[in-house]
């Protein structure tokens, strides 16, 4: 085993730090904006990648910000994901792991079964993401802006919602990818050579040698993977609920009811997920490639049932943000 | 090119389907001719943005018909096509979080094939726009004006302004006018702009609509409009109470006093037929005859005990 270990200031002290960066930033900026008043002289449109070239240029433009916003969404995220799964890392009081007579056992197990059940947490972000997301396009100044440019209500809608989907899962791989480095670098390869039978002191109404049992059946990809297609599906549950044309959101001063709905939104859909997954209430869990728990996977085929529905809802969402009137 | 620029027909809308539903908009035809600078007034609550928000396809119609240029902006694709023909300036001039230079760079890549760089500059010199401030830090005034020199040099076929002075001092306020009218119409466009500021209208329109509790009571050219309307004092006895041309009839103590909407002349030279003398006879102000009509309609409004907002 390393001697190496993380400290939660490993997550906060980035995160701080890009705050600072970013305040004083701005108010550079602001100074500097007062201080000298430059003529308006537009800047050259910047270099299209592939992806834009294909686009006119008010897409292209609409887009490019579009981007933008995904690649800071992705790194928030990739923070935010890497935290959940490396918290299995930081150092634990000695009481706590006394019972474990294998120490790399023990860290696989905690890693292993905190990855299953980061979906939790994942989600609540994720209500949070899609409200970000969507909101822009039911209500505001941006709103108001964008849809009176010439850009049509579905090319605004995919034009927001698949950057972020794309962003959230790519940080979610990107978080695994980085915690299972970390777990390497400090730990050391903890999956090898485990024991066959749980390797520390039992007593008799004892439930961990059956989890343990479980750990060694599980497939971590396909956790990782499961992460990912649940994060989708329930990420365009919310885009459609964030789009029904409802007139619930159009009251002044709606911020603190959205963010409420959000975080409820979030939490009971992670609910709904382990409660699923736990009572496995009409195979539904496997089908819908949920894997919340330590144990055997689901099959790989079953990826394609929360691909579809993600697809489906989405279509839905999209539909509905026709109707969406200001 | 089309004769009209917009035109509503019976155009309806209307807010809440259960209990007592409002009728924001109630029957609303407008014709604005291409290239007129058409002023829609009303009071507060009159139905002018939640036509506006039809006219830009923000909001869909309960029913009736709606088109800008030609186009219905009720299906997509002709809502796409329109916009790409129209600038629109928001009631709330709150935009996106940036700076106006900003603002004008990404509005100038909505629109490649209009923008003017020079009108750009020309507004920003003009309303002297701080071009490197940010949103949250600028006035309400110079929110509005950043906001409508960006839609200005758009150079689009039609600009749509909601309520478009708000916040502007007169300095700026002569400046803007002067813009609209110089830059804006000397090729042709044409300028929707609604308000309840009736000197700024008057100023610059060349054809009006008044609208109130979602109907429109008025709409022609502004001179017609004027030479048309008459405050007319008469005394005599038989005077009529009812005719196709008055407006509304104060009776005082020694004479008549009535409001006249159409063909004035004629009307006097019927009542002195009849015996009548016209002992003073005043064309009314767009204030006056604003006023005239909106009282009209509270009379028949209160009548029938019809609720509308905005």
């Amino acid at each position: 085993m390393s001697a190496l270990t993380i400290d939660a200031a490993v997550f906060l002290a980035p995160a701080i730090f890009w705050m600072v960066y970013r305040m004083w930033l701005t108010n550079r900026k602001a100074a500097q904006a007062e201080r000298v008043a430059l003529p308006f002289d537009p800047k050259a449109e910047p270099t299209a990648n592939v992806i834009l070239r294909s686009f006119p240029l008010p897409e292209r433009t609409y887009l490019r910000q579009q981007f933008t916003t995904a690649r800071i969404g992705y790194l928030v995220s990739s923070w935010f994901f890497t935290m959940i799964f490396t918290i299995p890392l930081l150092p634990l009081p000695s009481w706590k792991q006394i019972t474990w007579t294998d120490l790399s056992a023990f860290t696989w197990f905690r890693y292993v079964e905190s990855a299953a059940s980061g979906i939790q947490l994942s989600l609540i972000f994720c209500s949070f993401a899609m409200l970000a997301a969507v909101m822009p396009l039911r209500q505001g100044p941006d709103a108001q802006f964008y849809r009176t440019r010439p850009l049509s209500m579905s090319f605004l809608f995919w034009a927001r919602v698949l950057p972020v989907l794309g962003a959230i899962i790519a940080a979610a791989l990107t978080g695994a990818a980085v915690s299972f480095a970390l777990l390497v670098a400090i730990k050391g390869p903890v999956w090898q050579d485990l024991p066959s039978s749980f390797p520390g002191i039992t007593t008799p109404d004892d439930d961990r040698p059956q989890l343990y049992g479980a750990l060694l059946a599980t497939s971590v990809p396909r956790v990782f993977l499961s992460l990912c297609t649940t994060v989708g599906m329930f990420f365009s549950g919310f885009a459609l609920l964030f789009t029904i044309p409802v007139n619930l959101w159009s009251f002044r001063n709606a911020g603190p009811l959205r963010f409420l709905l959000s975080v409820v939104a979030g939490m009971l859909a992670a609910w709904t997920v382990v409660a699923l997954d736990m009572l496995e209430i009409l195979h539904l869990p496997r089908e819908l490639f949920f894997y919340t728990h330590l144990g055997p996977p689901p099959p790989y085929v079953f990826m394609i049932c929360p691909i579809l529905i993600t697809a489906g809802l989405l279509m839905v969402a999209r539909f509905f943000t026709s109707r969406l009137e200001l | 090119m089309t004769a009209t620029a917009i035109r509503t027909q019976s155009l309806v809308k209307t807010f809440g389907r259960f209990g007592s539903p409002t009728r924001a908009v109630d029957g609303l035809s407008l014709t604005v001719p291409d290239g007129s600078i058409y002023g829609l007034l009303g009071r507060n609550s009159a139905g002018k943005t939640t036509t506006i928000r039809m006219l830009m396809g923000l909001a869909r119609p309960t029913s009736g018909l709606v088109e800008v240029l030609g186009l219905n902006p009720g299906y997509e694709r002709e809502r796409v096509a329109m916009l790409r023909q129209v600038g629109y300036v928001p009631e709330d001039k709150a935009l996106v979080g940036m700076t106006t230079r900003q603002l004008f760079e990404l509005n100038r890549a909505f629109y490649p094939d209009t923008w003017s760089d020079e009108l750009a500059r020309r507004a920003v010199d003009r309303l002297e726009l701080p071009l490197d401030t940010s949103f949250t830090k600028l006035s309400m005034g110079n929110k509005t004006k950043a906001a409508l020199a960006v839609a200005i040099a758009q150079r689009s076929r039609l600009l749509i302004l909601d309520e478009p002075t708000t916040g502007l001092d007169p300095v700026a306020l002569d400046a803007l006018l002067r813009l609209l009218v110089e830059d804006c119409t000397s090729d042709g466009r044409t300028i929707f702009l609604s308000s309840h500021q009736l000197n700024e209208i008057e100023q610059i329109a060349d054809h009006i609509g008044i609208m109130d509790r979602g109907r429109l009571l008025l709409e022609g050219p502004l001179d017609d409009i004027r030479a048309g309307f008459r405050r007319v004092t008469v005394t005599g006895s038989a005077l009529p109470k009812s005719a196709p041309a008055i407006l509304n009839v104060r009776c005082e103590k020694h004479a008549t006093q009535y409001v006249l909407q159409r063909d004035p002349e004629a009307f006097e030279a019927e009542l002195n037929r009849n015996g009548g003398t016209v002992i003073d006879s005043t064309p009314l102000s767009l204030h006056d005859i604003f006023l005239e009509l909106c009282r009209k309609d509270e009379g028949q409004g209160d009548s029938s005990g019809r609720e509308v907002s905005e």
